[in-house]
């Protein structure tokens, strides 16, 4: 008898700890769904529970992260650059979130805007001859031929 | 039995304790932005910066320093099928025609992707050699059989070379797809003209001016 009442109570004990934990990280729960449907590819599943996630204010920025990611592979790239651009926010001295956002812009065509961030980043880091090229595409892809020979040109280390 | 159920009893408790207090480890599959050093460490050679500058140069229509480029850049790489055909078309543009000839006949037209079959066929077609262009823009046709633009121009090429039956066709196959395109349809009209089959043509001209 001793034994049964011992095994109920930690049948109880299990279910109630499980309820309480479901009741307590319902984000964390949402965010590992999100991860989980992420991994199956799932993207059109996972945007609205990140898009819930960060009006929640959980893990914002690896969260705005995973909702541009999901976007970016849904194909809205205009969803995307607004998520990044809203962690570059949170961000302003992120390197990688900026050069993220330049990529996006140059992939929807938005070279100028692009090239305002290449110019930004290599500002910081002058000799980044990968920076340097994307800007000189940017440059070139936007119009502005002469400034991205230019740019070339320095890239070769030859006089303009 | 009654320390074991004290020893289970505390076991679960503590597990219950850790269970609801530790937050669950994120996946080690999260994504990550790209960091700056992985910018930093994508190769650019320097062949393919002097290619984009040649091209760059080209858009600028500074075609002499272009050329200048794809010569430089055909020296350290000779095996650029592409960049050659690039630059034979720039000469073309130049008047150049002789050394745009030499250079796309050292080129095998097997080595060429797609893009530059689309590239031979244009230049075979602007200096008329039809029967060159034709074999290739079916092949490119074949590959990309959505392109409109190029499938006009063979059309067009077609048409110049009085091979009417297939010109309409191809012209046809752009109409199915851009049914509102009013400057197709009015070289379709004309081709059906040419071709004598003038109550089609008129028919053709009349929906290009409602």
């Amino acid at each position: 008898m001793k034994v049964l009442s011992f095994i109920i109570s930690v049948i109880i004990l299990a279910l109630a700890t499980t309820g309480v934990y479901r009741y307590l990280k319902q984000d964390w729960l949402l965010y590992r769904t999100a991860q989980d449907l992420s991994r199956k590819e799932a993207w059109a599943q996972t945007i609205p529970i990140y898009e819930n996630l960060v009006k929640r204010g959980f893990r914002t920025r690896d969260t705005l992260r995973l909702l541009a990611q999901s976007y970016e592979k849904e194909g809205n790239l205009a969803m995307a650059i607004a998520a990044i651009r809203e962690l570059a926010v949170l961000n302003p001295g992120d390197g990688p979130t900026a050069l993220q956002l330049a990529g996006l812009y140059d992939r929807t065509g938005d070279h100028r805007d692009a090239a305002d961030i290449y110019y930004a980043l290599l500002a910081r880091e002058p000799a980044n001859r990968a920076i340097e090229i994307r800007l000189a595409r940017a440059l070139a892809a936007s119009g502005r031929f002469d400034d991205a020979i230019l740019r070339y040109k320095a890239i070769l280390g030859e006089k303009p | 039995m009654k320390p074991l159920s004290i020893i289970l009893t505390a076991a679960v408790t503590f597990a219950a304790i850790i269970f609801l207090t530790v937050p669950p480890s994120s996946s080690a599959r999260e994504p990550k932005a790209p960091a700056l050093s992985t910018a930093s460490a994508e190769e650019i050679p320097d062949w393919l910066a002097r290619w984009e500058l040649a091209r760059t140069l080209s858009y600028a229509k500074r075609y002499d320093e272009s050329v200048a480029e794809y010569k430089k850049l055909l020296k350290e790489r000779p095996d650029l099928s592409k960049a050659k055909i690039e630059m034979a078309k720039i000469l073309f543009g130049q008047k150049e025609e002789q050394e745009a000839i030499a250079i796309l006949e050292g080129v095998d037209p097997r080595q060429f992707d797609i893009d530059s079959v689309l590239l031979m066929a244009d230049l075979y077609r602007d200096r008329r050699s039809y029967d060159r262009a034709a074999p290739l823009y079916r092949r490119y046709l074949q590959k990309r059989p959505g392109d409109n633009a190029a499938r006009l121009r063979f059309a067009e090429m077609l048409s110049w070379e009085k091979q009417y039956e297939e010109s309409l066709a191809e012209y046809r196959k752009i109409i199915a797809v851009l049914p509102d395109d009013v400057q197709v349809r009015r070289k379709y009209a004309f081709v059906l003209m040419w071709s004598k089959r003038y109550g089609e043509a008129a028919a053709e001209l009349r929906r290009t001016l409602k």
